[in-house]
């Protein structure tokens, strides 16, 4: 499976600087949490893996992450995307129909068969924690999906082409506790078969669900470590303060 | 307390007004709507639908005037609905902002503004003179679009525009290209939108008659064309030309045409609000 | 500085520890001076202040998981809370232990004591002592050395319980009539010795509290 190697990163909105110098290495399988105030450039970090930024034109971005020993910013990012999928803050189901939102990824991947199709498309929902809730109406709607489905909904979607590493940008920021309790112990349960990297800005979530934890300041790395490590024992003191509360 | 009557009382005042200026729209809406159906609906029969103009008010008819609105919307839709959806996908999907983005979309807004004589007068000189397409329906249907091409680009970009970034994203990050995301997302929750503001301009353009009198659209017409290159008259030519002859019957026969034109008016309106309403269900993103 | 309503509740919490920890240090007083004065009123003061103890040590476990649940602790705030909770609990056990020497004082009221007290009272001041160093550390947050202090301390006072045992079991051997009074004065000097371990692990809790290591002193 998947570790990916982020290897002198700088990266840069106009004039502005906003990673600088970043060293990571993430773990395959494993829940890996990107923390920070606003601003620090967590989701900057985290769309650089899929090469998101690309569509802001006046994004740049120095330096290595390879995926697989793959150095990913020479990559077609059509491609890249394919295999790092992504779920985004707000739920963003396509206004179709529930299969259809599952389906059309494969099928753009070209994926034709129906019964594969079908397949697919069951499978990623019974991933996502979502078949037993849905099962009687694919063909409803996605939008009359309430909030915690629509986003587990966008989580079969990125199942559906079957990515290695699935990237979270504060998934359950716009949701109720028992949705984000939901997809927390979801991420948990995929984490067997994926990759997963979460930036969130809630600390116990990425206390819960995550196995290291990368706090970012400014656009510098501060520390990263074992989860359990830099809830109870920073070494940074800007962490600390960080993390209880004291920051500012 | 005293301070708080008074000013509840600008209020009042302020409601009062609003609600004057929309009276007197609807009065004068409402006494051209009598004026027209008590003069043109004795007129209004099989035979006035059916029927060449003719000199004898009696028999005459609007059948060639219908005809010809109905090609001329026909062939307006099918020039201008590419050209104007393919200009807006282009601005806002594909060209990047720029100063030259700026000054092209301020153009089409400019020209959105440009009296539609004006047209007619870039329509004669270069569709029937330059390219000799001559007098006909094409040529009317060409300079149509130039009309309103402006306002198909600006009301699809809006609809383009309102198709939220977060679709967009959803679809890329699926490992969607660009004409994927643009075809499957952008275009099929842009379409409603599109569609109203395209039907909503090609109204405009059936109302329209100072660019077609322009290109020579004043005639008699006493047939229906068979193909684009015919010459045609279209019913607001055809109410002009007849509140334009001296007898009072004439009159009643421009009421009837205005009759049909309304009608064809607001049934194409009411498809654009069906088909918003239809949408709208689902645009709450 | 944000949080200032959860900051002051923990400066609170510390306060109310660091007052356990003196209330500990007057019941280690008082007891071993009732015992030497066998004096039954400043006995049951010794049984009042562990009393007392035990309600403060309730209190501010109550105090301690109503601040885990409501402003859910991480890093330095986690561990000064789960420091607190086991740090007034070790103290309350050390108000445990003065009131078994004040029942023994209370128990043999009548009789004279089996020799005179010269070791205990050092033992008692040497734990006095080794609690003033752990209220100095917790207050301070500065742990440094409190290790080599407090095992030096402990080492003396081990000793000096060594030294008690010997010599009141000769005094056994040769006098069998005291075996119940001086069986009493083992206890008192098992009880301090015992005292001197728990401010040892008052002390392991406060460096944790401090830099998040695991110590073991004693």
């Amino acid at each position: 499976m998947t570790s990916i190697k982020i290897k002198n990163l700088n990266a840069y909105y106009g004039e502005k600087q906003v990673l600088k110098e970043i060293n990571l290495d993430i773990g395959e399988k494993r829940v890996t949490a990107i923390i920070g105030p606003s601003g620090c450039g967590k989701s900057t970090l985290l769309r650089c893996i899929n090469r998101m930024n690309d569509f802001i034109d006046i994004f740049r971005a120095e330096g290595e992450i390879d995926i697989d020993d793959k150095d990913i910013m020479q990559m077609d990012p059509v491609l890249l995307r394919k295999q790092v999928g992504m779920v985004f803050q707000k739920p963003n189901p396509f206004p179709k129909t529930i299969f259809e939102n599952v389906a059309w990824g494969p099928k753009i991947h070209g994926t034709k068969d129906k019964s594969t199709l079908n397949k697919i498309v069951n499978n990623s929902l019974k991933q996502a924690a979502l078949w037993d809730e849905v099962k009687g109406r694919l063909k409803d709607n996605a939008l009359g999906l309430s909030g915690g489905q629509q986003q587990r909904l966008c989580i079969a979607r990125a199942l559906a082409v079957s990515p290695e590493v699935i990237l979270l940008d504060e998934p359950c920021s716009a949701l109720d506790p028992v949705s984000t309790a939901k997809i927390e112990d979801l991420i948990v349960a995929l984490k067997k078969h994926y990759t997963i990297v979460i930036v969130t800005h809630n600390m116990q979530q990425a206390a819960r669900v995550s196995d290291n934890t990368a706090f970012l300041l400014n656009g510098d790395l501060i520390e990263y470590s074992d989860t359990d490590t830099l809830f109870e024992t920073p070494k940074d003191k800007r962490t600390e303060d960080y993390i209880t509360g004291r920051f500012g | 307390m005293d301070n708080v009557t008074a000013r509840k009382r600008i209020g009042k005042v302020f409601w009062a007004m609003c609600l004057a200026s929309t009276g007197i729209a609807l009065i004068v809406l409402a006494m051209l709507l009598y004026d027209s159906i008590t003069d043109g609906l004795p007129w209004l029969d099989l035979q006035f639908l059916s029927s060449f103009p003719s000199r004898i008010p009696a028999r005459a008819g609007i059948k060639s005037a219908l005809y010809g609105s109905i090609w001329m919307m026909a062939f307006t839709a099918l020039i201008s609905l590419p050209l104007g959806i393919g200009a807006a996908l282009y601005l806002e999907e594909y060209e990047k902002e720029s100063l030259l983005k700026r000054i092209i979309e301020t153009n089409i807004s400019n020209l959105a503004g440009v009296p539609s004589i004006v047209y007619g007068i870039l329509g004669l000189a270069l569709f029937v003179r330059t390219l000799r397409l001559e007098r006909s329906i094409l040529s009317g249907a060409l300079t149509m679009t130039l009309l309103i091409l402006p306002v198909i680009i600006i009301s699809s970009q809006e609809a383009i525009r309102a198709v939220p970034k977060s679709i967009r994203e959803a679809s890329y990050a699926l490992g969607a290209s660009k004409w994927e995301t643009t075809r499957h997302h952008v275009l099929t929750n842009a379409l409603p939108g599109i569609l109203t503001g395209s039907i909503l301009a090609l109204s405009r353009a059936l109302g329209e008659a100072a660019p077609l009198i322009m290109i020579g659209a004043l005639t008699f017409i006493a047939f229906t064309p068979q193909t684009p290159f015919d010459p045609f008259t279209v019913l607001p030519i055809q109410i002009f030309n007849w509140i334009s002859r001296p007898q009072e019957e004439f009159r009643f026969l421009a009421a009837a045409g205005i009759i049909v034109l309304l009608i064809f008016l607001l049934s194409m309106n009411a498809v654009a609000i069906i088909i918003r309403n239809r949408y709208e269900k689902y645009s709450r993103w | 500085m944000v949080r200032k309503g959860f900051e002051k509740e923990l400066r609170k919490l510390e306060d109310s520890v660091i007052e356990m920890a003196e209330t500990a240090k007057k019941s280690i007083d008082t007891s071993v001076e009732s015992l030497k004065k066998k004096d039954v009123k400043l006995a049951k003061e010794t049984i009042a202040l562990e009393k007392e103890m035990d309600k403060n040590s309730l209190d501010i476990e109550n105090r301690c998981m109503r601040l885990t649940a409501l402003q859910q602790p991480v890093a330095k705030d986690l561990r000064f809370i789960a420091s607190m909770l086991k740090i007034s609990d070790t103290l309350e056990r050390v108000g445990d232990y003065a009131g078994k020497i004040a029942k023994i004082t209370i128990k043999t009221k009548d009789k004279p004591l089996a020799k005179p007290l010269i070791d205990i009272p050092k033992m008692a001041e040497l734990s006095k002592e080794m609690i003033d160093i752990d209220i100095e550390a917790i207050r301070s947050k500065k742990v440094e050395g409190i290790e080599e202090k407090l095992t030096q301390r402990d080492d003396v006072i081990d000793n000096l319980y060594e030294q008690i045992y010997k010599e009141l079991l000769m005094m056994m051997f040769e006098r069998p009539q005291i075996i119940s009074d001086a069986t009493d004065l083992i206890f008192v000097g098992r009880y301090l010795e015992r005292i001197g371990d728990l401010a040892c692990k008052v002390a392991n809790r406060t460096i944790y509290m401090v830099d998040g290591r695991r110590t073991l002193i004693k």
